[in-house]
């Protein structure tokens, strides 16, 4: 019955994780490396251009090694990622490397962001409506979700610009700003944006989860040892329902770093949202390749960090 | 052991009068729990028992203050130690009346806060009314966990309750709910997750336990195997009312209303294997279902109509501290063996009570 | 899509009891849902009946505010907006159908076999579904959109390949749920054909949830829709399509703020139907389970 100490069922979880990720990881390669091979005409064509002649779209397939065998070739794209090599733009020349390196920050900032500013007025509201259940805050915290759900995050983004940017100018209404303060202003608008996608989701699922455990018996022999208000939420209530809080972010990250690419649009912030973008509309398919490839990593790398944090904090997870 | 209502000294640990609890949300044809009035004196362990639905959990939250979301003490009273807590929050509780109750319940897991270590859950309930600080309340923890015979406790503070088996869980909460230092137990099924073997230990630690400190118990149950072993006195119950009370001996041996009776009958004895236990016709009422008169009328086969369905029905005393709320078994109590008579000076003269004769009952 | 519906499953908890009064009556949001999308899908099939405008002529009136000949202003090439609203409603609806249609059905099928059958071909199904997910959804649409090339065409196949792994997780957990039950038993040892037993017996029990999801479904294909809309991938100019609009009207957002508002509040109105119906349908369900 006994389960091991902490760093054990971390071990645990991350061993039976990493095993379940392998299988995964490689057809999360597999698809980006067919990604390129399976453009119309081939990723030589779309490298050399259309009107090139078939002698020079021959050379650089042997150059790039795209004559060898399919196996062959994803043995090498295997290798090249091993060594951290995600290839070259077509475009610009720069390597998708150095491309993600520089982006990638924005775009995990901005997520943060969001999570936090996601949390502050999620878990209050959730609270509210789950404190005062089918009273009138619970029927509007209600309403506000259920309209909520159904808004596109780059309209979202424009009203938000309209108002709280340009007409109360309170925000910047875009670019990336400098120093931390700068980052923490410029970066709010498209932060709350992508944050407001998430908290009704996040109130959803918390008022669920705080009406069920207001309810339970827990709770109520901690009443019976005299426990009431804050401190009866502080250490019996809030306690638990972060947990679930916890799994619906690590579920939610993919759907976030989606909604992101849609915001660094909106807000013209040059994250890997707006690199990919671009790219696809210079039809530059390393980049694309390149940047998918990262965003599946990055799920991938953050649902086990949830994992491992959850195991952390619940105790009734076993390995 | 003097029973609770002829006590002139100490006030009874616990004494209800007249309670009703209503469900405020369903237009419901009926309260959930109606006309219950009972008292417990100081260290005595009263038996409830009666099956699942009948009520009891309800009774019991309600005196706890603990009543859910659309449920609401109507009527009556209910006094913790001489001091009224009718409808007193747990809370309330701790800090107006000299003495609190504390509760165990039937899921121990459930009972637990998943999530924070025994230590700390057993020294919270030390540290209500700032009785000690959180030092003190953790070593006062673990001596009070060894108590109740839990292995190795001070070692075991950290643990977390999905690391226990069952009968240590238990053993936890009923050390927390002992922490307190309360005059009453509610002890809500506090045996029936267990395992067999388990059962027993826990049910004999209670007992003691109780017994040591003086604390009473109310041991609600639908197991009359519990019930025999641990309690003086039962109160037997049946669609949210008291059918019938007393010596827990009197009632099991000779029940007299025809509900116990037929419980008692539809039991499986050692003395009687292999014959066809007799059930009891019809099933348990649910809420939903209206009950004039008699809760257990439409199941009864010496019910008359026109009467048991259309009478309030009571709680009687009979002499020998017994009680009935069967409207037949008083009108033929003159005539039945053993001299339990109706206990005439304590009747209700308000209510209708139309003499039969016995010869008309089938 | 649905994937911005995962709410850790504390959700689904059934609420009702068989006594409850909610089982009689009729069902108010779903009611409530079907008037919205009936609303909303009449209006737009039925566009020539409300205005005479149409959403690609040019007009004069550029940038006219709303209000007098045209309700809901003109764009910067003297549009009725509300024409083009109306017009881009028929793109987007479209846009829905087809893309749950294609899931659905996809999904549905993979997830019975996948399901029902076990071992290596669930195993294959489930991987490709597990890599399926790896990914941000939107991220994988609009890579595979972006090879094609930017267009409405485009945005179908792209989301048709990645969408049915919701419904297939789905489909295959119910199977699953439901696959050693006694009435699947019974059907499978009275010798029927596995066709007719997944046809009969276990594809009509897992309808319902199926059905629950595509109502909510709906408004995320059509959000997806116009998130790679609005990105410039889809739905190409002229034709009007609500995330199109939007992103067309953001540059004239500090004056003209019609341009941007209108399209975005057809897709929230479009949500709520969506919403109300799906919400309606799981109480409906929940009841008739019991």
């Amino acid at each position: 019955m006994a389960a091991g100490t902490l760093p054990r069922r971390l071990l645990g979880v991350l061993g039976r994780r990493v095993t379940q990720l392998i299988p995964v990881l490689i057809g999360v390669t597999l698809v980006t490396f067919l990604m390129l091979r399976l453009l119309p005409g081939g990723p030589a064509q779309t490298l050399v251009g259309i009107r090139a002649t078939p002698q020079a779209v021959a050379a650089v397939k042997r150059e790039l090694g795209l004559d060898k065998p399919l196996t062959t070739q994803y043995i090498d794209y295997l290798g090249n990622l091993l060594h951290g090599h995600l290839g070259t733009s077509i475009i610009s020349g720069t390597s998708v490397d150095s491309i993600v390196s520089s982006h990638l920050g924005a775009t995990l900032e901005l997520i943060l962001y969001a999570v936090v500013i996601a949390l502050l007025l999620g878990v209050p509201l959730a609270i509210l409506a789950a404190r005062y259940r089918d009273r009138w805050v619970d029927s509007v915290v209600r309403a506000v979700v259920v309209v909520t759900l159904g808004m596109p995050s780059f309209w979202l983004g424009v009203i938000l610009i309209l108002f709280l940017g340009l007409r109360l100018k309170w925000f910047p209404t875009g670019g990336d700003g400098s120093g931390v303060w700068g980052t923490v202003s410029h970066l709010f608008l498209p932060a709350l944006t992508l944050a407001l996608t998430f908290v009704a989701v996040l109130v959803r699922s918390m008022r669920a989860s705080i009406s069920d455990i207001i309810r339970a018996t827990y709770v109520d022999a901690a009443r019976l040892k005299g426990l009431s208000g804050p401190k009866l939420w502080r250490r019996h209530i809030i306690r638990t329902a972060i947990l679930p809080v916890i799994t619906l972010i690590g579920l939610n990250v993919s759907t976030l770093l989606g909604t992101s690419v849609v915001v660094e649009n909106v807000f013209a912030l040059s994250g890997m949202g707006q690199q990919l973008v671009s790219a696809i509309l210079q039809r530059d398919f390393v980049v694309v390749q390149g940047i998918t490839l990262v965003f599946g990593v990055i799920v991938l790398a953050i649902s086990t960090l949830v994992d491992l944090v959850q195991t952390a904090l619940d105790p009734r997870v076993t390995a | 052991m003097p029973s609770a209502e002829e006590s002139t000294e100490a006030p009874p640990a616990l004494e209800l009068r007249d309670v009703a609890v209503h469900s405020t949300r369903r237009d419901l044809p009926r309260p959930v729990v109606t006309d219950v009035s009972f008292a417990i004196a100081v260290g005595e362990i009263l038996g409830l028992v009666g099956e699942s639905g009948c009520g009891k959990s309800t009774l019991c939250r309600a005196i706890a203050g603990l009543l859910p979301d659309g449920m609401e003490l109507a009527e009556g009273t209910i006094a913790l130690a001489g001091a009224d807590v009718t409808g007193l929050s747990p809370r309330a509780v701790q800090r107006s009346a000299p003495r609190t109750l504390s509760m165990v319940f039937q899921d121990p897991l459930a009972a637990l806060n998943p999530v924070m270590p025994i230590g700390d859950q057993v020294a919270e309930a030390f540290m209500s009314r700032g009785r000690l600080g959180r030092r003190d309340a953790l070593s006062a923890a673990a001596e009070q966990l060894g108590r109740m015979g839990f292995p190795d406790p001070t070692a075991r503070l950290g643990a977390y309750p999905s690391q226990l088996s069952g009968g240590q869980r238990q053993r936890v909460v009923l050390a927390m709910a002992l922490a307190t230092d309360p005059v009453l137990l509610l002890a809500d099924e506090p045996t029936s997750a267990l395992d067999v073997s388990t059962q027993a230990q826990i049910l004999t630690l209670l007992r003691e336990e109780a017994r040591r400190r003086g604390v009473a118990v109310l041991l609600v149950s639908h197991d009359y195997g519990v019930i025999a072993e641990a309690c003086e006195r039962v109160c037997v119950m049946y669609g949210g009312r008291i059918v019938e009370s007393g010596p827990t001996g009197s009632v099991l041996g000779a029940p007299a209303h025809p509900y116990t009776q037929r419980l008692i009958a539809s039991l499986p004895s050692l003395s009687r294997r292999h014959t066809r236990l007799p059930v009891i016709p019809g099933r348990p009422p649910t809420l939903e279902e209206e009950l004039p008169g008699c809760p257990f009328y439409p199941r009864c086969d010496i019910g008359e109509a026109g009467f048991c369905d259309v009478t309030d029905t009571p709680l009687v005393p009979l002499t020998g501290g017994r009680g009935t709320a069967c409207l037949k078994t008083l009108a033929g109590a003159n005539d039945a063996p053993g001299g339990r008579g109706p206990d005439t000076d304590e009747l209700p003269a308000a209510r209708p009570y139309p003499g039969r004769n016995r010869e008309d009952d089938q | 899509m649905i994937e911005q519906t995962a709410t850790a499953g504390v959700d689904l908890a059934p609420t009702m009891r068989p006594g409850d009064r909610r089982r009689t009556r009729v069902n108010l949001k779903l009611t409530l849902g079907l008037l919205i999308m009936g609303a909303v899908v009449f209006s737009c099939l039925g566009a020539p009946l409300i205005t005479s405008q149409s959403p690609t002529t040019l007009g004069a009136d550029i940038l006219g505010g709303p209000g007098g000949a045209h309700l809901l202003g003109t764009d910067q090439y003297g549009r009725d907006m509300l024409a083009r609203v109306l017009y881009a409603g028929r793109v987007d609806l479209l846009i829905g159908v087809v893309l749950v249609g294609v899931a659905m059905i996809l999904g549905t099928v993979a997830g019975l076999v996948a399901g029902w059958y076990g071992g290596w071909i669930a195993a294959l199904i489930m991987r490709i579904v597990d890599v399926g997910f790896a990914f941000p959804f939107l991220v994988l649409v609009i890579a595979l959109v972006g090879l094609k090339g930017p267009g409405l065409g485009s945005l179908l196949l792209g989301v048709s390949l990645v969408a049915w792994i919701f419904y297939a997780r789905l489909v295959r957990a119910e199977v699953l749920a439901i696959r050693d039950a006694n009435y699947i038993r019974a059907a499978t040892l009275s010798g029927f054909s596995t066709p007719r037993v997944l046809g009969l017996h276990v594809l009509p029990n897992v309808l319902g949830q199926v059905l629950v999801y595509g109502s909510s479904d709906f408004v995320y294909a059509i959000l997806l829709g116009a998130s790679v809309s609005y990105l410039g991938l889809g739905v190409q100019s002229p034709t009007p399509e609500w995330g199109a609009m939007v992103q067309q009207g953001q540059n004239f957002v500090a004056s003209q703020w019609w341009l941007s508002l209108f399209p975005g509040v057809a897709i929230i109105v479009v949500g709520l139907g969506c919403s109300l119906i799906g919400d309606g349908l799981a109480d409906v369900l929940r009841t008739g389970r019991r």
